[in-house]
């Protein structure tokens, strides 16, 4: 929808004239329901008009307090496509970053400015009160923090179509949450981890793209959530949600066994207790991370951090993460009146430290 | 022009003449100025309703709010009298300054264009035949000035403080200035000398002086403008300051030029880290983040009773010492600045704050770095940091 901006009586009113005016270097904001209203949005990077806008698409994202210098190129990992830059928003009311003089970059700044001023997305914007002469800028629309990921679809080959929700695990790793509806100022957490050179998009599992379940999770409830224990079943969910799937696959496996071995009681007294064994939550937690993933997940700093709740809470360590993080889960889920109150912070910990492995998870599940 | 009025404006010590101009004459007057004078506000594009009417109403002889110009002349000595008051002004126009009343002087240019274009003599020669009332402030006190266009502009559309002490000072850009030579964007020279600077970045600086804020002013409304001008009324408002603190700018500008001259940056430090803030001296400290931050860390220091003026300032500034040699010093402080580029949310104004924290280090008597430009710049980024992150 375009953006919106209050007169008076708090009436909204569309700004749907948008026009780039080359002798001031800013775009013209105007409104066909109200003629009286024009002003102008100035654009201090060089303008790149030598694609259209129709060739780019922008996602807005959120990363909280990015730094202006935090701009990447984007490459689709799984078939080493590039496909355009992602910045913060910042990045295009400034000429003090390394890239505003960037060639490569320009097009992509120019083109997401305009696209941002014609706003045709379905996520959170701001709308401010129409000051005659008042000089706007998108800050008065969009949050401080936004992200843009401005891809160059043009450049995509025929047979790749871009699928945002797919690669979302991958952005909530780093700490780019894709906005919604709500204020993305909401959000409550973050991720120091930082990007290094370029931005490998990496999708998630082709075996649980179609579980709505996890953009439900992963856009509108977990990034909102304060209250940590809420947040640490949060990302249970996504264990349970995959051991669920590795429950339903196994007995398939072991059902298609028991009808070829139907004759053979030792192989089907093999399969039984194969299917015995698989109902145990910290086995099949176990043949997560042994079968079900296509790469190992790292969890160094996480699972000293969950050694150090669980010695503080008298519980049993482990070596293991289907030991530590499932000892944990138990004492939460089952003794939290009993937690040690010194061990709120390792908690905190827990939680902050386990979303990226949650999102490893999401992306590498495999069902075999 | 008849004076029908003549009053001393006793909070800005200039005196106000109100007069009566035909349009005709009103147009001679200021045409020029709103073509030279670049720091005239362009048209404000907004309602095309709202002017419409406007320009039928002055087409009717309808009695148009007085406007009010000041002349921002330097060398006025002498106040003229009723007599020679068109005489005067004609002699000193280019020095005019439209304080408010400049989107109605477009308006009425458009009308004068408008009638012209028609071939409409008769209504043309009645047009200019109308009488307009301006005010015209005539007064060396440019702060005052300020004062007053501020308070002009109430409820009006709003200009930037930025903008009104550009157009003040705008006789400063045309003139050397001793040895200084402040440059427009306009004028299509770029500030290499020692003594150029640009005209925009002064003003910026000298914005971030009255601010005590090193941070750009992008928009300011009426109060905030108020309050930066009571502060400034606790300066001596005859003196103009305006040119103090270019002047001990400068002097900075060339003692770092005696202690580390045209000296550049190693070029390891491009593969190591990326383009520096400034290859040299000049660079680094010409850029528009380092003046606001000189700016803005005077006018704390003299808030804090630290420093009495830039009288203090300029006598300090002798006493500079680098610390290290000079290419350490060049390296070191685009380190820290690479750090800031690298790590802050708006690089921008986190220079400038930086800028800030290692002026008011420089030139504080109280502090362990004090005259150490070296020992500065790691005081300075620690500040920085500890305050941000």
């Amino acid at each position: 929808m375009p953006l919106n901006i209050y007169i008076e009586n708090d009436t909204c009113v569309a700004l749907d004239i948008i026009e780039y005016d080359v002798s001031t270097s800013s775009f013209s904001l105007g409104a066909k329901t109200n003629e009286e209203i024009v002003f102008q949005i100035p654009y201090i990077l060089q303008m790149d008009s030598s694609h259209p806008d129709e060739e780019f698409e922008i996602y807005l994202l959120y990363k909280k307090d990015i730094a202006e210098n935090d701009i990447y190129h984007v490459y689709e990992n799984k078939i080493g496509l590039r496909l355009g830059w992602i910045f913060p928003l910042q990045a295009l009311l400034s000429k003090e970053h390394s890239f505003s003089n960037n060639e490569h970059f320009l097009p992509f700044a120019s083109a997401s400015f305009s696209l941002l001023c014609k706003n045709k997305y379905d996520s959170y914007i701001k709308q401010p009160k129409y000051n005659p002469g008042t000089q706007y800028n998108l800050l008065d629309f969009y949050s401080e923090d936004t992200v843009v990921m401005c891809l160059w679809t043009k450049g995509f080959p025929a047979s790749y179509t871009f699928d945002i929700y797919r690669y979302i695990p991958c952005c909530f790793k780093y700490g780019y949450y894709l906005q919604t509806k709500r204020n993305p100022g909401d959000i409550q957490i973050s991720e120091d981890a930082k990007l290094s050179d370029r931005f490998n998009l990496v999708p998630m599992s082709d075996d649980l793209d179609k579980d709505k379940y996890i953009q439900t999770l992963l856009l509108e409830l977990l990034p909102y959530e304060s209250n940590v224990l809420i947040g640490f079943f949060h990302i249970y969910q996504v264990v349970e949600l995959l051991m669920e799937n590795i429950f339903v696959n196994e007995h398939k496996k072991a059902a298609a066994k028991l009808l070829a071995e139907q004759t053979n009681p030792y192989v089907i007294k093999d399969i039984i207790e194969e299917i015995q064994s698989s109902l145990s939550e910290r086995n099949r937690l176990k043949r997560l991370l042994s079968h079900y993933l296509t790469t190992k997940i790292v969890d160094g700093s996480l699972k000293a951090t969950c050694n150090v709740f669980l010695a503080k809470n008298s519980a049993k360590e482990g070596n293991f993460f289907y030991d530590y993080f499932y000892n944990v889960r138990n004492r939460v889920f089952h003794s939290y009146r009993d937690l040690s109150a010194g061990s709120a912070d390792d908690f905190d910990n827990i939680v902050k430290l386990s979303r990226p492995v949650m999102s490893d998870l999401l992306i590498n599940f495999k069902c075999v | 022009m008849e004076v029908l009025s003549l009053l001393k404006d006793m909070r800005i010590n200039s005196t106000n003449y109100l007069i009566e101009i035909s349009i005709k004459d009103y147009l001679l007057l200021v045409r020029d100025i709103m073509k030279e004078n670049e720091f005239q506000r362009k048209r404000v594009k907004s309602s095309q309703t709202i002017y419409s009417l406007l320009k039928e109403d002055i087409l009717k002889n309808c009695v148009v709010p007085p406007v009010v110009l000041a002349l921002t002349a330097m060398d006025v000595h002498e106040l003229p009298t009723k007599e020679t008051f068109n005489a005067f002004i004609d002699r000193n126009k280019r020095h005019l300054l439209i304080l408010d009343g400049l989107q109605r002087t477009y308006s009425i240019i458009d009308v004068e264009s408008e009638l012209i274009s028609k071939g409409d003599d008769g209504s043309l020669t009645e047009f200019y035949s109308h009488k307009l009332r301006a005010e015209i402030y005539i007064g060396i006190n440019r702060i005052g000035i300020l004062y007053r266009m501020l308070t002009l502009n109430t409820g009006q559309t709003p200009m930037s403080l930025r903008q009104q002490i550009e157009m003040l000072y705008s006789d400063y850009s045309k003139v050397p200035f001793g040895a200084i030579e402040l440059l427009k964007e306009v004028d299509g020279r770029f500030a290499v000398g020692l003594n150029q600077f640009n005209f925009r970045d002064i003003v910026e600086g000298f914005n971030s002086y009255l601010e005590r804020n090193e941070l750009p002013i992008e928009r300011s409304d009426l109060l905030e403008n108020i309050k930066s001008l009571e502060k400034l009324s606790q300066e001596n408002a005859a003196k103009d300051i305006f040119k103090d603190y270019l002047e001990t700018w400068h002097s900075f500008i060339m003692k770092m030029n005696d202690i580390i001259g045209e000296i550049e940056i190693a070029e390891e430090f491009n593969s190591e880290y990326g383009v520096p803030f400034g290859k040299n001296i000049f660079q680094v400290f010409k850029k528009q983040q380092s003046v606001s931050g000189f700016g803005a860390a005077v006018g704390k220091l003299k808030d804090f009773g630290i420093v009495t003026g830039f009288d203090d300032i300029k006598t300090s500034i002798e006493g500079i010492q680098l610390g290290v040699s000079g290419p350490d010093f060049i390296w070191n402080i685009n380190k820290s600045l690479d750090w800031i580029k690298n790590n802050s949310k708006k690089i921008g104004n986190a220079q400038r704050m930086f800028f800030q924290y290692f002026f008011r280090e420089l030139f504080n008597p109280q502090s362990e770095s004090y005259l150490n430009a070296n020992a500065t710049v790691n005081t300075a980024f620690h500040k920085y940091v500890s305050q941000n992150f």
